[in-house]
């Protein structure tokens, strides 16, 4: 028995694109000895890798990157132009969720068409039809035309029908991000379920936190090219390195290197940095250019600088800013945000504070704001996020995001959540 | 566990979809499938019962539905079979299931067809009296097999070619305009005289037509030498069109 259910080696796929497509007998005849140019589209470039059994790799690139080539060829829908794939095993040949569906028959009947397509028997269908009502919800639209379905619901139908398949290989292109997220834990479970049962998954996905939770490889393309094959988070890493412009990817590595510093110096353990990547500035509005932060500061109770805080802790935060033009009643917003990006807190000081304001300020003058509260958080890793604006308090209003990671260390407070309170409780024997 | 694709309830559901859709929306439903012809048939019955067509005026009426059923078979067939590839084109990039099943699916819509329309026939001549031999069945049987063959394999070049070539639909078109004026469709085949005589007897489906007429109505077997090349041939089509479709229907996937 091969470890290798997959083996791509050399893979190269060329699409020609000529520049005027002769689709036409009239261009053939009008003149056929005339050359028609053409321009050669190397959407797979010497690719090769193996995947073993029960891998779930995740492929990152670009759009247009050949994330979906690779996995057409995979699927046998496309053939190489030169290199080889083999697939030793059955894949369940879908890329797309839902594909055959047909609008205008019921979700009954739809449940046979895209059955048979993905390769399984009516019969087959038969005994596992009731499982696949259940699981998709629908029951009580079973015999509605599809066109009347919501989004979400065709979604589930489609993934209902497709963990079905007996196959053991999967290829997912974006479709795990379906449903709500009562579906979505759901049909999570379900992937798992899949694999610990020996299934294999190709995962295409735009979405970090899928590709970081449940990955153990990625494979990252960039033109055609594989440029990482490894972990996951080094995956992500180098994706989200090969979305940026030259300027941003030097932005990014300098402060990559400002936090491994600080990892050395303070000891932040390696979860708590790695998610830095996935919230980094750049899918942020960087603001205008009108001012920049020159300085944030976490100041613990005793006066000292730091990034740790503990619970309960008194805190204040600095931040220093020069603008570079005129910033009318200026301002300044700081919110602390979970590892998984949610805000847990956020405010701009001089409207929600009623601080003193300044009515105007001009290009070189240096601003320094401070913030003074009381940690509420329980032991983790948070990220501080930092704005300058102006009255208007819009976000594109904002001048700079800068990221600047926080750990609350203990002391353990015997609670769970993000968030640390502890009520008051009492017990009162009431009968007996 | 082995995952053996069911090939045989893909082709039934492929089929029983596309009938389901193709009559879903319309008044008249499945009635369309008889309707069609039917109406050609009284257009043709009108006009060409006034003139002198070789048939006698008795026998007119089901030697016309014979022709225009056999006909009507083989231009739907041909058509759906070519537009087959393309009308799946969505399913196609994104599934792969053998692409034959597409086009086998949609030439066997027209023998459902076909089928459908045979029965009203079959009434109509009982109606008028005749009563099919059955050695004359048979061999309508095995002419329709041939037909179907012949269809089947012109139809796996056709679906490749119209996807890099899109005027093959017009011409295909334009061709079966012409084959119906020479498919001895409302008029005896060997009534006609001349070069046009001669040319209309070459031609294979008004050759094949005739002797289903014979056939179905008289229990005649004319032809049969005929019948045996014309199964030569349609097997060379059908078997050098596997190959053909098989070699070409990967590398066409990007030309959709």
């Amino acid at each position: 028995m091969e470890h290798q259910i997959i083996e791509v080696k050399n893979l190269t796929k060329i699409f020609k694109v000529p520049h005027e497509r002769r689709e036409t007998l009239k261009s053939y005849f009008i003149n056929p000895f005339k050359r028609v140019k053409i321009f050669k589209f190397h959407a797979l470039d010497d690719v090769s890798f193996e995947i073993e059994k029960g891998e779930f790799v995740g492929f990152l690139g670009r759009n247009g990157s050949g994330k979906s080539t690779l996995l057409k060829m995979i699927a046998q829908i496309y053939a190489p132009t030169t290199g080889k794939v083999h697939v030793h095993g059955s894949l369940v040949p879908f890329l797309e969720l839902g594909v055959g569906f047909n609008a205008e028959l019921t979700g009954r009947e739809n449940i046979f068409l895209n059955g048979t397509i993905l390769g399984m028997s009516r019969k087959y269908l038969e005994t596992k039809f009731e499982e696949i009502v259940d699981f998709s919800e629908i029951r009580e639209f079973l015999d509605l035309q599809l066109k009347n379905y919501s989004s979400g619901m065709r979604i589930r139908l489609a993934f209902s029908i497709a963990i079905q398949s007996k196959a053991n290989i999967f290829l997912l292109d974006e479709v795990l991000a379906v449903g709500d997220s009562a579906f979505q834990k759901k049909s999570l479970a379900k992937m798992r379920e899949l694999l610990s049962g020996g299934a294999t998954v190709l995962f295409v996905s735009h979405s970090m936190d899928y590709v970081q939770k449940y990955c153990s490889r990625v494979i990252v393309l960039e033109r055609g090219k594989k440029i990482f094959d490894g972990n996951a988070k080094e995956g992500i890493r180098a994706y989200q390195l090969s979305l940026m412009s030259p300027d941003q990817q030097r932005d990014y590595l300098k402060a990559e290197n400002q936090y491994e510093k600080l990892e050395g110096s303070e000891g932040l353990s390696e979860g708590g940095f790695e998610n830095i990547k996935m919230v980094a500035p750049l899918d942020e509005d960087r603001g205008d250019g009108s001012a920049d932060i020159l300085e944030v500061k976490l100041i613990n109770e005793n006066g000292n600088e730091t990034r740790q805080l503990k619970v309960n802790e008194k805190f204040k935060i600095q931040v220093k800013f020069r603008a570079n033009n005129i910033i009318n009643k200026p301002n300044v917003g700081v919110s602390l945000r979970s590892n998984a990006s949610y805000n847990l807190f956020g405010l701009w000081g001089a409207k929600t504070l009623q601080g003193n304001v300044i009515p105007q300020i001009k290009r070189g003058d240096v601003v320094s704001t401070e913030f003074e509260s009381k940690n509420v958080l329980n032991p983790g890793f948070y990220d501080l996020e930092v704005q300058v604006g102006d009255k208007t308090e819009r976000t594109a209003a904002s001048l700079y995001l800068s990221y600047f990671r926080v750990e609350v260390i203990g002391p353990e407070t015997g609670t769970w959540g993000l968030i640390y309170n502890k009520p008051k409780f009492s017990f009162k024997l009431e009968e007996s | 566990m082995a995952h053996r694709r069911n090939n045989k309830d893909l082709l039934v559901e492929l089929i029983r979809t596309d009938f389901k859709l193709r009559y879903s929306n319309s008044l008249l439903g499945i009635a369309w499938v008889v309707m069609k012809p039917m109406l050609s048939f009284l257009v043709l019955f009108f006009i060409f019962g006034a003139f002198r067509t070789g048939f006698n005026s008795k026998d007119f009426a089901p030697n016309l539905l014979i022709g225009i059923i056999m006909f009507t078979f083989v231009q739907e067939g041909t058509t759906f079979g070519m537009t087959s590839l393309l009308k799946m084109a969505d399913i196609i990039l994104k599934v792969s299931f053998p692409r034959e099943l597409a086009v086998l699916s949609s030439v066997t819509i027209s023998l459902v067809n076909f089928f459908i329309n045979l029965g009203v026939i079959l009434v109509i001549t009982l109606l008028v009296s005749f009563v099919p031999n059955i050695t004359g069945i048979i061999y309508f049987a095995a002419i329709m097999v041939l037909l179907f063959v012949l269809v089947y394999g012109s139809s796996l070049y056709l679906s490749i070619i119209l996807i890099r070539v899109r005027d093959l639909e017009n011409i295909i078109m334009i061709l079966f305009q012409l084959l119906f004026w020479g498919s001895a469709i409302f008029y005896d085949i060997n009534t006609l005289t001349g070069t046009v005589g001669h040319l209309v007897r070459l031609n294979p489906i008004a050759i094949l037509i005739d002797s289903s007429r014979k056939a179905l109505l008289y229990g005649q077997i004319i032809n049969f030498n005929k019948f045996l090349i014309f199964w030569v041939i349609a097997l060379i089509i059908f078997l050098t069109g596997r190959l053909f479709f098989n070699r070409q229907v990967k590398r066409i996937a990007e030309y959709f």
